[in-house]
């Protein structure tokens, strides 16, 4: 049973530590998800190296994907951190953040550029906690968060083609999220819900006005607990941005979803690897954005 | 197990793609072309736009591009007044310059250039460079000395 429990818990550990960091926000993308640890884990420290790769964009309103010519490549190469810290039995502070190294390339042009995202901070509050157990009610953890202006925005002067440097919002905001956790061994599902309020800044002599991201996710999860401890995880992750006003004008929304795929194996008790696959092309009527493939390995630390 | 397959191949099979309605940015490319020469003429010869508060109209006519990438673009503008004359702005009043926004995605160009005179009414910016394929707002705009717009014209390309 302790095996089990561990399998489930190590497994559902790197679920949302998996997610890759596109950091495109100009093309409506960024890191939607944000990290909980489960099941008496007092530390959880997470690195991803990940590579992300844009194939085209869809323009707003014309329904159309155009991929990009076969001269250009629009590389992402991350180095993305993330941490949790069980301060008690039901409260839990985490931050994330990643380094990206961004190149764009084409017949004419060979440009590369190093920048941080934007760093998150936040905090989180086990509302329906692990020990009362129930056939259908999920566990249920409530968290707020800031996102610190640490990244490079569109609106910065130096930009790479097609908005390749572009790293973070470079703005501050705050929000709130959910995150629904049911475990039916060896089938689990994980849903969380994310808003985030971006606040109106001056960027470079532009204004940019008050604008939402919004975030939703859904995965399911399957342990094979005699073959090696494997899990499999799935899922798609809704993202969208709303309402941005850039020197008076009204911005079209961005939204598009992601698929998700990760292979996660438990090498001991403290450790984690997974190896991620997420594709922004295959589901889903994206408007407005750029769409990115990307594949990442995480190794996971935790701490009970 | 079966549930995870099978969720698997409804979230794969079951759903809208975007690659059910891809096209290459070639295709797009020649459809643009193909469309602009056989609806409107050719697109960037004989476009003319009037100021609103000065009674000149703009003449604009790209020279090289306009390039989606940050590599130089040159756009001519050739000023009139309302007979058809030629006529430069007063140097020592006012400024010509160029801005392209891209209203979709929130952002301006990655530079606008300057605006050279070379004859009576005829200016050259040599140095524009755009940063993305997408829709694109360009501004020729009339500055006071103090780069205070006054005046605008306004048309929408897609690169």
């Amino acid at each position: 049973m302790a095996r089990i429990t561990l399998i489930i818990s190590l497994g559902l550990l790197l679920f949302f530590k998996s997610q890759v960091s596109f950091a495109s926000s100009c093309c409506g993308q960024s890191g939607g998800s944000f990290p909980v640890s489960y099941l008496k884990q007092k530390l959880s420290l997470n690195l991803a190296l990940s590579r992300s790769e844009s194939l085209g964009r869809v323009r707003s309103g014309a329904n159309q994907f155009v991929t990009f010519s076969r001269d250009k490549e629009l590389l992402k190469d991350s180095l993305g951190f993330d941490g949790v810290y069980a301060l008690s039995e039901r409260n839990q502070v985490f931050t994330k953040a990643s380094f990206f190294r961004n190149s764009y390339t084409s017949s004419t042009l060979n440009q590369q550029q190093s920048n941080l995202s934007d760093l998150v901070l936040g905090y989180t509050y086990e509302v329906l906690p692990e020990y009362t157990y129930s056939k259908w009610k999920p566990v249920v953890y409530f968290s707020t968060l800031i996102n610190l202006p640490t990244g490079k925005s569109v609106h910065d002067p130096n930009g790479l083609a097609e908005g390749a440097d572009v790293t973070g919002y470079d703005q501050w905001g705050f929000g709130a999220g959910l995150t629904f956790r049911k475990v039916w061994f060896p089938v689990r599902t994980i849903v969380q819900i994310k808003s985030l309020a971006l606040f109106s800044d001056e960027l470079s002599g532009v204004e940019v006005s008050n604008f939402w991201e919004h975030s939703a996710s859904f995965t399911l999860g399957y342990s094979f607990v005699n073959f090696y401890d494997f899990n499999l995880t799935s899922g798609l992750t809704w993202q969208s941005l709303q309402g941005r006003v850039v020197d008076s004008v009204q911005t079209q929304n961005s939204e598009f979803v992601s698929f998700n795929f990760s292979i996660i194996k438990p090498l001991n008790d403290s450790f984690v690897l997974s190896v991620n696959y997420v594709d922004q092309t295959l589901v889903g009527t994206p408007e407005n954005s750029l769409l990115n493939r990307a594949f990442s390995t995480n190794i996971n630390y935790s701490f009970y | 197990m079966k549930i995870f397959s099978l969720s698997l191949v409804f979230i794969l099979f079951g759903c809208n793609s975007p690659l059910d309605n891809k096209v290459s940015e070639e295709e797009l490319n020649l459809t643009k072309k193909e469309r602009l020469e056989q609806d409107q003429g050719l697109p960037h010869e004989n476009n003319i736009y009037s100021f609103v508060r000065f009674d000149i109209k703009a003449e604009v006519q790209w020279i090289t591009g306009p390039f989606s990438e940050p590599v130089n673009s040159s756009l001519k503008v050739i000023l009139t007044d309302l007979k058809g004359d030629p006529v430069s702005l007063d140097p020592s009043s006012y400024e010509l310059g160029f801005n392209a926004f891209m209203p979709s995605m929130g952002h301006y160009l990655d530079d606008p250039g300057y605006f050279e005179r070379v004859g009576e009414g005829v200016y050259i910016n040599p140095a524009i460079k755009f940063n993305m394929a997408n829709d694109w707002r360009m501004d020729v705009v009339i500055f006071d000395l103090n780069y205070k717009i006054l005046d605008v014209v306004q048309w929408l390309e897609l690169l």
